[in-house]
């Protein structure tokens, strides 16, 4: 039999409006569908990703201000009208194809007086949405599904088991991987909805050892199995996903990325869903079908994969080559052949937003060394007491308590952080020098801080010439761990009182200098800073006395040393990490033939997720085994700048095309087109519409939105570029 | 129940039948030869009556007001909601009344010389279905 579309006089499809009333909040539903007498449809709109389909509905029949027979909340279905048998079910080749299913979302009401040109009209009609609208409006997303200490059989003891429950901690962020870390639980919980037994994921403390660890990365498809499961689809009744990593399309090899830091705490589940998806560059749209038991379903796809002409599980996304007559062709052998006919469309194809040579931005390198520090104030202002052979040189705690006035002594009230006169700079503040602004002679402390001297040549060097500037930055933690790798070791800072020759850590009161390189002793008494080794001074005036660090500086400035000569005993250094001034970067330079002859930039900033930082061998903990967080994202970021150049050298092509029929199926069940379908190239004229984005592989515009218009009995695609806006981030596996 | 038209137009009618029209709507491509069709329904077939208002009255200007009436009364029916309607033991179902007009040549309301006000009209009933 010839299908309707192979005939040059076809017969209009008629849409037939089905609903089902809901009762009760949120409400239930019968099992089944009522037609809907009197509604014509307008429009349906078909949209990816999370944007929802909407309808249309009119009431032909009634005035403006009439009560519709739907209210707010109904479901509606729209398919086609193929004769069924008495049982319902089909007849061969005329299988009905849903084209919606929906809610009643808004009513509208209008009208118009009529003029010389035209007659009044009055319209009745409603809106509705589909069900990624319901989700986005019903299901918030926060807090974590997480293990309390009872969901564990034995919790903290050798024995220690997992129960299959878990706890919803409302106080902790959804958060998936946090700056990398991983927190999925590796173990499942399962919970019962509507008699339904489901697993889902749960989270986990966030952990990166790398044995012994809870935790384990987050996939891209466990998140959605996290955010799609029944915990969250709070419209789960009506489209109850009991495993979302089955959904078709999450097959795919793309959703065992990992992503870090994946934040959707706040959003709802489709836009949660749509945030990874860009992240990995997947779309999805929601399909219907004349089922009772699944009626509605979501897919996932990849844009750029549509590939054959047949849908199938293979293919969800397909080509199409619609049809444009040729000058001076008849149309009959076309419509014989059932192509589609283009009965409008305008195609843009345009230069202006390619992007063939991308700059990406990591963060500023970062580099753990340890640094030898210079004494941050001027020598005039240290002086030591020397009455009677140095008596008072120093006070202990204990004889400064026994004291009424104790501000007698410079030793209290000047250097000690409860006298009088506290300089709170002198003796205490041991700065890196990295500005220069200790070289004067006021402080005469010796040529600015050398980076180049502590810090990996390739990253300081270039040509020769050192490529940091003699600003002053700070200090930040070292990038080693303790042995559990959850925590830095923070700053280190030792103390020598030989010179260099040994160091010690002495227990005390520091902060680090928030606006230059270096440390401030805020311990109030310094000479209570004693030697490990409990020596004395071993000569000079100071002969005999107790080695602390206030005796040691106090021998220094007794004797006259120059610290810039490096004759000081008394040492400071600091093991910490500095950023420097230059950052991981690159660019992806254009391929040949790409879209544009213009070198079209643009400046992607990626500093949160690819950077250099390492423990250099300048390092103390360099033979400690301390793990530590050395991270080169170079190849990751030469990766990811490249897939971006791919993603969007080529010129983009965005159409509109229409057609002079509805193309539902014609008793095959499902629509010919689908959001994620390609057009191919346009038959009849030979138009090609591939976008070359490397040798190897050619791309199509891609549909993103398909209208009807069943009173007009035409339909519209909209297609655009496969413009990638975020790209995979790299595995977790290190 | 179906209403009788004559109740409702008088007996000087006489009528055309217009069939059931099937509405098209065609596609063109530019450059191309053919179009396509397709075909969006029918539109209900029409039964066109032409008919008189005869009344008298004491004075010319009794019987215009008479057949003002008559005609105004006609006029209404255009608004009436679909209904079923009998003519010549022909019963017509989900109609409505459409296309009312007064014919006329010089003077719409004519006196005849035994004193009738006569005004010709036609209005044609539309099937719906």
């Amino acid at each position: 039999m010839v299908s309707d579309s192979q005939k040059l006089s076809r017969t209009a499809q008629p849409l037939v409006v089905e609903y089902k009333q809901g009762f009760g909040t949120p409400p239930a539903y019968p099992a089944y569908w009522t037609p809907l007498f009197g509604a014509a449809v307008e429009r349906i709109i078909i949209n990816h990703g999370t944007t929802p389909n909407s309808a249309i509905i009119r009431f032909n029949d009634l005035y403006w201000q009439q009560a519709r027979s739907v209210r707010w909340g109904d479901m509606i279905r729209i398919r086609t009208d193929q004769p069924a048998r008495g049982d319902g079910t089909p007849s061969p080749g005329q299988a009905r194809t849903v084209v919606f299913i929906g809610f009643v979302t808004a009513w509208q009401s209008s009208y118009c007086g009529g003029d010389e040109k035209r007659q009044a009209w009055e319209k009745n009609s409603f809106v509705c949405g589909d069900f990624r609208w319901l989700i986005s409006a019903t299901s918030p997303v926060y807090g974590q599904c997480a293990r309390s200490p009872d969901d564990y059989w034995n919790f903290g003891y050798s024995n220690q088991t997992t129960k299959p429950t878990a706890t919803f901690m409302s106080g902790l962020r959804c958060i998936f991987n946090p700056d990398g870390r991983p927190n999925k639980d590796r173990t499942d919980a399962t919970a019962t909805i509507n008699n339904i037994e489901f697993d889902y994921p749960v989270f986990a403390n966030p952990d990166r050892r790398a044995t012994g660890a809870v935790a384990e990365y987050w996939t891209c498809r466990q998140m959605v199995r996290y955010l799609l499961g029944p915990n969250f689809n709070a419209a789960f009744a009506y489209l109850p996903i009991t495993n979302p990593a089955i959904l078709p399309g999450m097959e795919h090899k793309d959703w065992d990325r990992v992503i870090n830091s994946v934040n959707v705490d706040g959003l709802d589940v489709i836009s949660a869903i749509g945030l990874i998806c860009k992240h990995i560059g997947w779309s999805l749209r929601e399909e219907y079908f004349d089922s009772w038991s699944a009626p509605v379903g979501l897919v996932f796809y990849k844009p750029g994969a549509a590939a054959g002409y047949i849908r199938d599980a293979n293919n969800r996304t397909i080509l199409h080559r619609p049809h444009a007559p040729a000058v001076g062709d008849y149309i009959n052998p076309a419509v014989a052949a059932g192509v589609k006919l283009l009965w409008s469309m305008d195609i843009d194809e345009d230069i202006t937003g390619v992007v063939n040579n991308p700059w990406g931005l990591g963060a500023p390198d970062k580099f753990e060394a340890t640094f030898n520090l210079v004494p941050g104030w001027q020598d005039s202002d240290l002086v030591p007491d020397s009455a009677s052979s140095y008596a008072n040189l120093f006070k202990t705690e204990a004889e400064i308590q026994a004291e009424a006035n104790p501000n007698q002594w410079s030793f209290f009230n000047k250097y000690h952080a409860r006298g009088a006169a506290f300089l709170r700079d002198v003796g205490r503040k041991w700065v890196l020098n990295e500005s220069g602004k200790y070289s004067a002679t006021a402080y005469d402390r010796g040529v600015p801080f050398d980076f180049a001297a502590v810090l990996p040549p390739q990253y300081i060097l270039y040509n020769g010439k050192r490529i940091y500037a003699p600003f002053n930055r700070s200090f930040l933690n070292c990038l080693t761990f303790d042995k559990d790798s959850l925590n830095s070791v923070g700053l280190r800072v030792e103390f020598s009182f030989d010179s260099g020759a040994t160091w010690q850590i002495i227990s005390a009161m520091i902060e680090n200098l928030p606006g230059e390189c270096g440390i401030r002793i805020t311990e109030p008494n310094l000479c209570e800073m004693l030697d490990i080794a409990k020596g004395s001074i071993a000569s000079g005036p100071l002969a005999g006395k107790e080695l602390d660090y206030w005796t040691s500086l106090a021998d220094d400035k007794v004797n006259s040393r120059v610290f810039k000569d490096g004759q000081w005993k008394t040492r400071v250094r600091v093991t910490a990490t500095v950023q420097m001034d230059q950052r991981l970067r690159r660019q992806s330079p254009p391929a040949d033939g790409c879209g544009s002859p213009f070198y079209q930039r643009r400046i992607l900033d990626f500093s949160d997720k690819y950077g250099i930082q390492q423990r250099t061998t300048a390092s103390v903990f360099t033979a400690s085994g301390l793990p530590a967080w050395n991270t080169d994202y170079t190849l990751q970021l030469e990766a990811h700048v490249d897939a971006l150049r791919k993603a969007n050298q080529d010129m983009s092509i965005n159409g509109r095309f229409t057609f002079e029929r509805l193309w539902l199926g014609d008793g095959s069940g499902c629509p010919d087109f689908a959001c994620g379908d390609c057009i191919e190239c346009i038959t009849g004229r030979d138009y090609s519409l591939a976008a070359t984005i490397d040798k190897n592989k050619v791309v199509f515009p891609e549909i993103i939105q398909i209208t009807f218009f069943p009173e007009a009995q035409k339909m519209n695609l909209v297609t655009r570029d496969l413009r990638l806006a975020e790209f995979v981030q790299w595995s977790g596996d290190k | 129940m179906a209403t009788q038209i004559t109740t409702l137009l008088g007996n000087e009618l006489k009528t055309t039948e217009a069939p059931r029209v099937m509405d098209r709507q065609f596609a063109s491509f530019p450059g191309a030869h053919g179009i396509t069709s397709i075909t969006m329904g029918s539109r209900g077939w029409q039964l066109v009556f032409t008919g008189k208002v005869r009344l008298g009255g004491a004075n010319y200007a009794a019987a215009r007001a008479a057949a003002q009436t008559a005609i105004w009364n006609i006029a209404a029916m255009t608004a009436w909601d679909a209904g079923d309607y009998t003519y010549q033991n022909v019963t017509y179902y989900n109609c409505v009344w459409t296309n009312f007009r007064v014919l006329g040549g010089e003077k719409t309301y004519v006196y005849t010389s035994n004193g009738y006000i006569t005004v010709e009209f036609t209005i044609t009933l539309q099937g719906l279905l």
